[in-house]
């Protein structure tokens, strides 16, 4: 039975109706070479067949599932066989007794965790050098899903789509899953012992060859341990880069009031509001609260009669300028 | 002109007849014993890499389900226990027993012990401990006498019809919550006892289990409309 199935089988794959390699002419590079010498822009080509243009190739192309075996080279008697076959073997999958699998418990089970259980922890999320308060639901370790915390004043129980996909950073494959050296795998260990090593020779020029670059930070305990590191190394020098930073809205609040400060709009008590090319419903540190604010004062109700009203001048269109009465934009 | 037949032909032929009415019927009994024990495994002890008597345990020394399986209440998982918990007696009693060192060496190296699965359904089977749990299915019902195991094996072939027995009826082996874990249970001294703290009257006692379990039903909004829907396991 197996031996004629393989036979049958064979017998299929010697057949299929277009054969996409075999006996077909030969590509005709002169004429490959004039045609590609004429065509100008984007004339793409998939393949060389495809450029030398023979009619084999327009009718592999042509067809809908160019590798299928033909189902038409199988004569009746075989057909019915394989169909009786198919048949009869199909409840045999079913005979197959269940295999042994195993239960591997922790050895020391992590405190709170309950199998089967998902755990929400609070934690924070960076954005533009602010964090905000979110909360991770966790399944037996593994984050799965990212939502506000209704307890921290930047979220409210809300999130915004930097938020929500924070969690793939996670699984993202590009991401080193260990410590690279080179390229080459290596260890925290090795690591360790090669930083240990280059501070040494800084220490000795009081960091005079040593530059940090780092984003924003506003973690406290972190600015704490920069500040150690420049206080043992005061020629050590730190640059912040950020990607997308507001540093000419802190210039321009340096010039107004003196000093580095950060604006932290009320919009909760704004009846007009004016945006000039400012996004604050998206993609500021504060945007999921400035948000809810703003559409608070949007409601009708509990004794409010009138809504805020704001006016938005913009240099390409924003989801801000979308919620504006009136926008301007060129 | 000789019988043909001899005499004992007559016992013969009505043996047969009998025979092939029975002979299907033996036949599948037959068969179905064998299908429970190689393929469904039913009342066959499953070696453990730690000979763990259930017996011992729980009849003998009376150690709550819980303590071990100290999830059954809360997730779908009953889940076997962290090898933290088998030391936090073990390191005071049996320290040397032999038949306990796979469980020593989990504790010292912090591999995990790797138990074989006893009673396991199909992958395409939902199942929630907790909820039976909750609703007042008692342990005993699925796991058999489990507290008389010595070696744990399963007890039922958990075949769809089984599940569907209870799934359409389940007034038949519901308990008050408090009785889930009890192996001795008796169904009339826990209804005047579940009367008592309902604070019902006792001329209304339930004259049987079913009734009993019709009237908890109720109490715990058991939905048995929705119970034999094909999503409340296959999700």
């Amino acid at each position: 039975m197996q031996n004629e199935l393989i036979q049958l089988t064979g017998d299929v794959r010697r057949k299929p109706i277009t054969a996409p390699g075999g006996d077909r002419e030969k590509i005709n590079l002169d004429a490959v070479r004039e045609r590609l010498a004429t065509s100008r822009g984007k004339q793409m080509w998939r393949s060389l067949d495809e450029l030398a243009g023979t009619p084999e190739f327009a009718r592999y192309v042509e067809d809908d599932f160019p590798d299928r075996a033909g189902l038409l080279s199988v004569d009746r008697r075989s057909f019915l066989k394989l169909a009786g076959a198919s048949l009869a073997l199909a409840g045999v999958a079913g005979c197959a007794r269940q295999p042994q699998e195993k239960i591997v418990p922790f050895v020391k089970k992590p405190e709170q965790l309950i199998h089967g259980v998902p755990l929400q922890f609070a934690t924070s999320q960076v954005f533009g050098g602010y964090a905000r308060g979110v909360l991770v639901r966790s399944n037996e370790g593994r984050p799965t899903k990212i939502e506000g915390n209704p307890d921290h004043p930047a979220s409210l129980g809300a999130t915004d789509v930097w938020m929500q996909a924070d969690v793939l950073q996670m699984y993202d494959p590009d991401r080193s899953t260990s410590v690279l050296n080179f390229g080459e795998v290596s260890s925290w260990d090795q690591f360790v012992r090669a930083m240990n090593a280059a501070l040494a020779q800084q220490r000795r020029t009081r960091g005079a060859g040593l530059r940090i670059v780092s984003e924003t930070i506003t973690s406290p305990v972190l600015a704490d341990q920069m500040a150690a590191l420049l206080r043992r190394f005061p020629q050590a020098r730190w640059y912040r880069h950020d990607p997308v930073s507001p540093d000419n809205a802190r210039a321009g609040a340096r010039l107004a009031l003196g000093q580095d400060v950060d604006t932290i709009y009320r919009f909760d008590r704004a009846r007009r509001i004016l945006s000039l090319d400012s996004e604050f419903l998206l993609g500021d540190p504060g945007s999921v609260r400035y948000a809810r604010d703003f559409s608070q004062r949007k409601r009708v109700r509990l004794g409010r009669s009138a809504m805020n009203r704001m006016y938005v001048v913009e240099s390409s269109v924003t989801i801000t300028g979308a919620k504006a009465r009136t926008t301007a934009c060129r | 002109m000789p019988q043909i037949f001899h005499s004992s032909t007559n016992t013969l032929s009505r043996v047969s007849i009998i025979a092939a009415a029975v002979a299907p019927l033996a036949l599948i009994m037959a068969g179905s014993q064998i299908s429970r024990s190689y393929p469904q495994r039913v009342n066959v002890p499953i070696n453990q890499p730690v000979p763990f008597s259930h017996e011992h345990h729980v009849n003998e020394l009376g150690i709550a389900c819980q303590y071990c399986h100290h999830s059954v209440e809360k997730s779908s998982q009953a889940t076997v226990p962290p090898t933290e918990t088998c030391m936090s007696c073990h390191s005071q009693i049996w320290t040397n027993s032999p038949l306990l060192e796979p469980v020593r060496e989990s504790y010292r190296t912090g591999i995990p012990i790797k138990w074989k699965k006893v009673n396991d359904l199909p992958d395409f089977v939902y199942f929630n401990h907790s909820i039976h749990i909750t609703k007042g299915i008692p342990c005993q019902h699925c796991h058999g006498n489990i507290n008389q195991m010595q070696i744990t094996y399963k007890p039922q072939p958990f075949f769809m019809a089984w599940c569907l027995d209870c799934h359409r009826a389940p007034e038949k082996y519901m308990r008050p919550r408090d009785q889930v874990y009890n192996f001795a249970y008796d169904w009339k001294a826990a209804a005047e006892r579940y009367f008592e703290q309902t604070g019902r009257d006792n001329a209304q006692l339930p004259r049987s289990q079913r009734e009993f379990g019709e009237l908890l039903t109720k109490d715990y909004h058991v939905n048995k409309k929705q119970l034999s829907d094909c999503w409340i396991c296959h999700r």
